[in-house]
């Protein structure tokens, strides 16, 4: 059990890590070759979009959810407040020229007990859902995860009302389906500042009670 | 009580501008060795190509635009009223390796991008520019009458599988345990908190 930890870098990895252990009550030190709110680092300029991307390994799964848990809690304790939240849940749109979800093919040899196996564990290997060829986290029922063809997306969108291309616009591109699911997004800038503030914050109340006890 | 309050001495050190920072993994721990630590999570992204001399970690180039969250766009249905966030990675208008996509975040749209291993300009070029407000006009955003506010180029710290794991070799060495946590690529803000639990796992187990 480590009793002081020496925490580097302060970009969304390092500073949710210290906060990780000041919540645990455990002393740190964070250091960094850049400040969390030097515009240059990799965490502020990010999209924020929360969407297993480019990361090949496969226990981001995991890693990933329990993102998802603390985002979309954010994100229902800030919806009283409606000014400048950090966590916006946003309706994303996922373009493509080929079907690249499940077929009828992918069913072909079903067996329920797969089915609800892979769901327990989480949706491990390359799918969830029999043998569908959609990765694991679209199986997750909070981000309202949708398969559409175009024109689906077509009709859909007269309810929805997004300000997205036009359907036609989108099939003479070629475009022939698209995803369509609610992640969070988070401020990035905001989030490193608030997390920040409440790191420097722990800081100094801590530092404030030794001096007092001393 | 007193003695509750003792046992939680959270006295931390802040330094979070160290110019350079380290140089190698030797000098990260002489520090938590100079500082009282037991401990270290190594938490640097990209910097551990340098650090951890780890040639498995690579730079993914993205290049961004930002246009303000109320600028004009191009939907001529009014009715149309709520933003959505658009990816593309499927030619014409996106590839793997020069994705199109506009993000709603906070007061601005973010619009990208690339993803180019090993390129370390540090600086848009003209052609990246001009892709980009193609991409905007695509997505949405009138450009013949909008400009974006600012732009940005960064690196993703690229890696086949995230380094998440308690370093054996360096921690019976110098008696510390030591947790590297970095590679999470494009996926940094999609993995932190899970990310951030597990090496406080691995540190108090």
């Amino acid at each position: 059990m480590a009793s002081k930890v020496l925490v580097v870098g302060s970009g969304c990895i390092g500073l949710r890590t210290a906060l990780e252990l000041l919540r645990k009550n455990i002393p740190i030190v964070l250091k960094s070759a850049h400040h969390p709110l030097d515009p240059k680092t990799c965490s502020f300029g990010a999209g924020g979009l929360w969407m297993p991307y480019k990361c090949t390994d496969k226990r981001i799964d995991k890693w990933s959810k329990d993102t998802l848990d603390e985002l979309m809690q954010i994100s229902t304790l800030e919806k009283k407040e409606k000014n400048e939240p950090l966590v916006e849940i946003v309706p994303t749109l996922y373009l493509t020229k080929s079907h690249k979800g499940p077929t009828v093919e992918d069913f072909k040899n079903f067996d329920a007990k797969d089915y609800f196996q892979q769901e327990a564990g989480g949706g491990g290997g390359g799918g969830g859902g029999g043998k569908s060829p959609l990765p694991a986290w679209t199986q997750d029922s909070r981000l309202a995860f949708q398969h559409l063809t175009i024109d689906m997306l077509g009709w859909q969108n007269q309810v929805l009302k997004l300000k997205i291309p036009s359907i036609d616009v989108m099939k003479d591109a070629g475009y022939t389906h698209a995803w369509l699911f609610r992640p969070p997004i988070v401020d990035a800038p905001r989030m490193l500042m608030v997390s920040f503030v409440e790191y420097l914050f722990i800081s100094l109340k801590t530092k404030l009670m030794n001096r007092l006890l001393t | 009580m007193l003695n509750e309050i003792k046992r939680h001495p959270l006295v931390t050190n802040v330094n979070v501008e160290m110019g350079n920072g380290y140089q190698s993994i030797d000098e990260m721990i002489q520090d938590a060795h100079d500082n009282g630590c037991d401990a270290l999570a190594n938490c640097t992204g990209l910097g551990s190509a340098k650090l951890c001399k780890d040639e498995n970690l690579i730079g993914g180039r993205g290049v961004l635009l930002h246009y303000e969250r109320n600028c004009d766009r191009k939907i001529d249905d009014e009715s149309m009223e709520h933003d959505a966030a658009i990816l593309v990675e499927d030619a014409p208008w996106g590839s793997s390796t020069d994705p199109a996509y506009v993000i709603p975040r906070g007061n601005v749209f973010v619009v990208g991008g690339t993803y180019y291993e090993n390129n370390t300009e540090t600086k848009l070029s003209e052609n990246e520019r001009k892709r980009l407000v193609e991409n905007a006009d695509l997505l949405g955003i009138d450009t013949s009458i909008t400009s974006p506010v600012s732009e940005w180029a960064g690196f993703r710290p690229v890696r086949q599988t995230v380094r998440m794991e308690i370093d054996e070799k360096f921690s019976s060495e110098s008696k510390l345990r030591i947790v590297h946590s970095y590679g999470h690529g494009g996926s940094g803000w999609t993995t932190y908190v899970g990310a951030a639990k597990e090496v406080a796992e691995l540190l108090c187990s």
